[in-house]
């Protein structure tokens, strides 16, 4: 399962679950006694399966060791409806290979990162940057809704894109997930850009005769991410026991991964403590700030130094036309082309750091156009400044 | 020589499957038993000979069958029929279904759904619409929202090519349906509200490989201008119009998306179709014609070269988007048979030009109420404006009709030789409109404008027309509580059909208006109404449900009512007019016949 595709299918499953938002937190059920509960995705090398074959299965059982348990397993696949149906659901307690700074959900520090590659059937086309001038005549496979799209359609490549489908239909109307990278070994592409434990999977444990280099991030389109494992928002206990446990075991993780030829990409530097703090946890997480930190990217718990400042509401309204934001969501923010402003409807979260991260393009599954990426943070606050005036929702579910 | 021989040999194999390709579709077209392409013919009329269905039994008629599309965003279109095999098309995400009709129960034969990028869905202007698939030699052509256009075997769904002639990541879409002319497929984009150049291009049959690209705007290379273009109207501007005509360089988000329907004549070997508002709908930025936006052209579809191309709102300061259908009529105007081109055009005008040089013949109000200009002169071909109804930056201009979605909008028209009538559903709606400063920003939305629209006088919104093109009078007309966004269908046996916003689905005495009969749907239509012969020998009338497209988006994007200016104005016009309270989403293809 790749990175993109789980932070989307999570965080839609928590929009459609928004109203568990304020179930106690006391309300988790407790880990077995006897065992680690996770939730595993039955079909989906190299990640993880119902044989257990997967590297996170791997690193499931190195983990539940360290805590002196076994891991057992609740098998639902990743995708829509995860977290609602899983951790929210109270049917296991931990997913493994989560976005570290995934916020419908309570996130360890990572214990692997990795990023997109750009990878070929060694001896042919061996491309190693999106920036190579031979890319314009190649065939390019890519994952359908994954930022490596963004970056090509940046360089004026869409044109020689093929996009793949990720997901696993049941029903056989699709190709499977796999079809990418035995399309560039059947030379129906010529580079594929997957995710990289995926095709670190295909060249290590399946011997596919195919090099890849690992793609650096852009401004604006992040290309690497740093996973981590997810429990139910306030379960903090079991949070730190596991955040211990990978302390514990860097090693033997690094040593799965390794098997299973995952490429490493350095930690995001906000990686470590960088946990949106659920309104109801009784402590903020290590390294997160209080009050205004507008602009420091990366901050944890960013709020709008202007909200209800006339000046910048002032401002704001004006950029809001000006840089078009009414063009989609409307003069009065009522939505149109996109979703409305006005109303307590929040796709992604209302909170300020979500909706300032969302105009800044830095939601990888947002469908908003991420064109706003060098908008000035003063400039983003005064819009959303501006936006805030225009609520008129359920006065009890504002949050900023 | 040897070389010599191996070309001609190259040569003579194209010129074939040229003429293949254009004789299946002409033999198919002339079948009323089949509808084989979007809009019946090349002529674009819409009618049909069949006549077992007719104005004294229509009463009889009876849903027989329906089908759910699996999507309930606006269902714009027709489905095909080509052979026993029904091919049904839906809104994002664009499946396709062909289904057998000659098993009990219509089963599906098999179905697609294109892989697509998903941030198309938020640069759509106006909801996700499709206007349907085409049919060409065993293959299903057609376009995605996100930009695709892709080959199908029409007996096995299965892809054989395809190739992006758009990028939803700068805000380029696809929501028409083309056109196939010979061994072409021809498409257009969507995106004018993103400060897109707008084009056509052509696409091989037999590859994906792009034969042609001409933008609406541009230098004259870009454009395509052929050495004679517009040499019978030189009026209408010849040359380098394409940039002079613009400030700096504006030209270069000029809009003129080109997201309507296509028309063809073979004996003259023109493709007609037209360009959409300029960039930016805030006029202010942009003083000049803003050429060759809002203009209808003809061009040779084997080169993409333009013979010639009038524009029909120079400096457009209201967004009458120019896209509408062409109909391509051989009438007697004056005691002299001419070929001639009509067109019903957002700005309320009925234009009817002759469609080999594009001369214009006539220029009348069809749409009630029509008063951003007094008439066209027809000498110069440029509208009269009314004082005071130009819009601008930082004023809001009020009372102009007809409102932004037009005194009609692109449900297309249809003509019956057998009453010589136009039949079209239209918009009686108002608006105020204010220019506000937009910057462009590639992939961002460059609307630039305000705008509140409303009923116009009598407070019907909407009315269903029959209109007389040789005389440039209407004959008669339906009035409708809401904008009639359903295409017309008109067959020899004197019947019109239309459908409304509000669910009806309706048959019409053709010759007098005369209403016949009515049947609800489970959710409004917009769609076009379209009939064929079963593999029983029946006549049967097929028509989508599924409310959308920018006046229904409201409805279809389950928007709040608070914000009369969301949705580009639609959000006031369509909750003021209580679509709310008669219809929710749907998506059906709902097949009627006899009892």
């Amino acid at each position: 399962m790749n990175t993109t595709l789980k932070a989307w299918a999570a965080a839609f499953a928590v929009a459609y679950a928004a109203s568990l938002a304020t179930v106690s937190t006391q309300s988790a059920a407790p880990a077995a006694a006897g065992s680690l509960r996770v939730c595993g995705d039955p079909d989906n090398l190299p990640y993880s399966n119902d044989r257990l074959q997967g590297f996170e299965n791997r690193i499931a059982a190195v983990i539940a060791a360290d805590l002196g348990v076994e891991a057992s397993y609740t098998w639902w696949p990743h995708q829509r409806g995860l977290v609602k149906n899983t951790l929210d659901a109270g049917t296991c307690d931990v997913l493994f290979g989560v976005p570290h700074d995934l916020e419908t959900i309570l996130a360890t520090r990572p214990y692997y990162s990795s990023s997109y590659v750009i990878a070929h059937v060694r001896g042919k086309h061996a491309v190693t940057s999106l920036d190579a001038p031979e890319l314009k005549s190649l065939r390019i496979g890519v994952y359908a809704n994954t930022p490596v799209e963004e970056s090509l359609a940046r360089r004026g490549l869409l044109d020689k894109l093929t996009a793949y489908s990720l997901f696993f239909d049941p029903a056989g109307d699709r190709d499977r997930p796999t079809k990418l990278l035995d399309d560039l070994v059947a030379g129906k592409v010529d580079v594929a850009m997957p995710w990289g434990p995926l095709a670190g999977y295909y060249a290590k444990k399946l011997n596919a005769p195919i090099e890849m280099s690992a793609l650096p991030d852009e401004t604006g389109v992040p290309l690497s991410f740093s996973m981590g494992m997810g429990v139910k928002k306030g379960n903090r206990d079991l949070k730190n026991r596991l955040e211990a446990a990978i302390e514990h075991r860097q090693k033997e993780i690094r040593a799965v991964l390794d098997e299973f030829g995952v490429p490493l990409a350095a930690a995001k530097q906000a990686a470590v403590g960088a946990i949106q703090v659920p309104p109801e946890a009784p402590a903020p997480a290590p390294g997160a700030k209080a009050g205004a930190q507008a602009g420091a990217p990366g901050d944890a718990n960013k709020k709008n130094p202007f909200t209800d400042n006339a000046d910048a509401v002032e401002v704001g309204k004006k950029l809001y036309i000006q840089v078009g934001c009414q063009g989609c969501h409307g003069g009065g923010g009522g939505g149109g082309m996109a979703t409305s402003l006005i109303d307590d409807a929040w796709k992604f979260g209302s909170d300020d750091e979500t909706l300032f991260k969302l105009i800044k393009g830095q939601i990888p599954e947002q469908t908003m156009p991420t064109v706003y990426s060098s908008l000035p943070d003063e400039q983003v606050w005064q819009i959303l400044a501006f936006i805030r005036t225009l609520y008129i929702g359920d006065p009890t579910k504002k949050n900023w | 020589m040897k070389r010599t021989f191996c070309a001609l040999a190259v040569l003579a194999a194209g010129l074939f499957s040229v003429v293949s390709a254009n004789q299946d579709l002409l033999t198919l077209q002339k079948d009323d038993n089949q509808w084989a392409i979007p809009a019946k013919n090349y002529s674009a009329t819409r009618y049909s000979t069949l006549k077992q269905i007719t104005a004294a039994n229509v009463t009889k008629l009876r849903q027989v069958w329906s089908f759910s599309t699996g999507a309930l965003r606006g269902h714009e279109g027709q489905p095909l029929v080509v052979g026993t095999t029904m091919y049904v098309h839906s809104a994002y995400p664009n499946h396709v279904y062909a289904i057998d009709m000659t098993k009990e129960g219509w089963p599906i034969k098999w179905k697609y759904t294109p892989v697509q990028n998903d941030r198309a869905v938020a640069v759509a202007c106006c909801d996700l619409v499709h206007k349907g698939v085409n049919y060409a030699q065993g293959r299903i052509y057609m376009t995605t929202l996100d930009g695709q256009v892709i080959a199908l075997d029409a007996n096995t769904g299965k892809e054989v090519w395809k190739v992006r002639n758009a990028d939803p990541t700068r805000g380029e879409t696809q929501t028409m349906a083309g056109l196939i002319v010979k061994d072409k497929y021809i498409v257009g984009v969507s995106g004018g509200e993103f400060g897109i150049r707008g084009w056509v291009a052509a696409y091989n049959l037999a590859d994906g490989k792009q034969a042609w690209k001409a933008y609406s705007m541009g230098p004259d290379s870009d454009v395509k201008l052929a050495p004679d273009f517009n040499q019978a109207n030189p009026h209408y501007g010849r040359f380098d119009q394409g940039t002079k005509t613009w400030p700096g360089e504006r030209w270069k988000n000029g809009g003129g998306s080109t997201w309507g329907w296509y028309a063809y004549d073979p004996t003259l070997n023109l493709l007609y179709y037209s360009t959409g508002n300029p960039g930016t709908w805030n006029p202010s930025v942009r003083q000049g014609d803003d050429k060759w936006s809002m203009t209808i052209f003809a061009r040779d579809p084997d080169t993409g070269m333009a013979k010639w191309g009038y524009q029909m709102t120079p400096w457009d300061a209201w967004d009458y988007d120019g896209i509408n259908e062409h109909l391509l009529l051989d009438l007697t105007i004056g005691g002299k048979p001419m070929k001639t081109l009509a067109h019903f055009d957002r700005n309320g005008f009925a234009y009817l030009l002759d469609r080999t040089n594009g001369t214009l013949l006539s220029a009348e109000k069809f749409a009630p109420n029509t008063n951003w200009a007094d008439h066209i002169d027809l000498k110069t071909g440029r509208p009269v404006e009314t004082p005071g109804k130009r819009t601008k930056q930082g004023v809001e201009t009020k009372d102009i009709c007809p409102a932004a979605m037009g005194g009609k909008n692109q449900q297309p028209a249809s003509f019956s030789p057998s009453t010589n009538y136009i039949y079209a559903g239209i918009n009686n709606l108002c608006m105020n409109y204010e220019g506000v400063e937009v910057q462009y920003i590639a992939g961002a939305p460059y609307v630039g404008a305000n705008v509140r629209i409303f009923a116009g006088p009598g407070g019907n919104q909407g009315e269903f027309i029959a209109w007389d093109p040789v005389t440039a009078k209407r004959v008669w007309g339906i009035k409708e509580p809401f904008p009639v966004w359903t295409g017309a269908l008109t067959t020899a046996g004197d019947v019109a059909f239309y459908g409304t916003m509000d669910g009806w689905f309706k048959a019409v005495n053709a010759k007098t208006g005369a209403p016949l009969w009515k049947s609800k749907l489970p959710s409004g239509s917009i769609a076009n109404p379209i009939t064929f012969l079963g593999p029983d020998r029946k006549q049967y009338i097929a028509i989508y449900s599924g409310i959308g497209g920018w006046f229904g988006l409201p409805i279809a994007g389950n928007l709040s009512r608070e914000d009369p200016l969301a949705a580009l104005g639609a959000v006031g016009a369509a909750y003021g007019s209580g679509l709310d309270k008669v219809t929710s989403v749907g998506g059906t293809l709902h097949v009627y016949a006899l009892e």
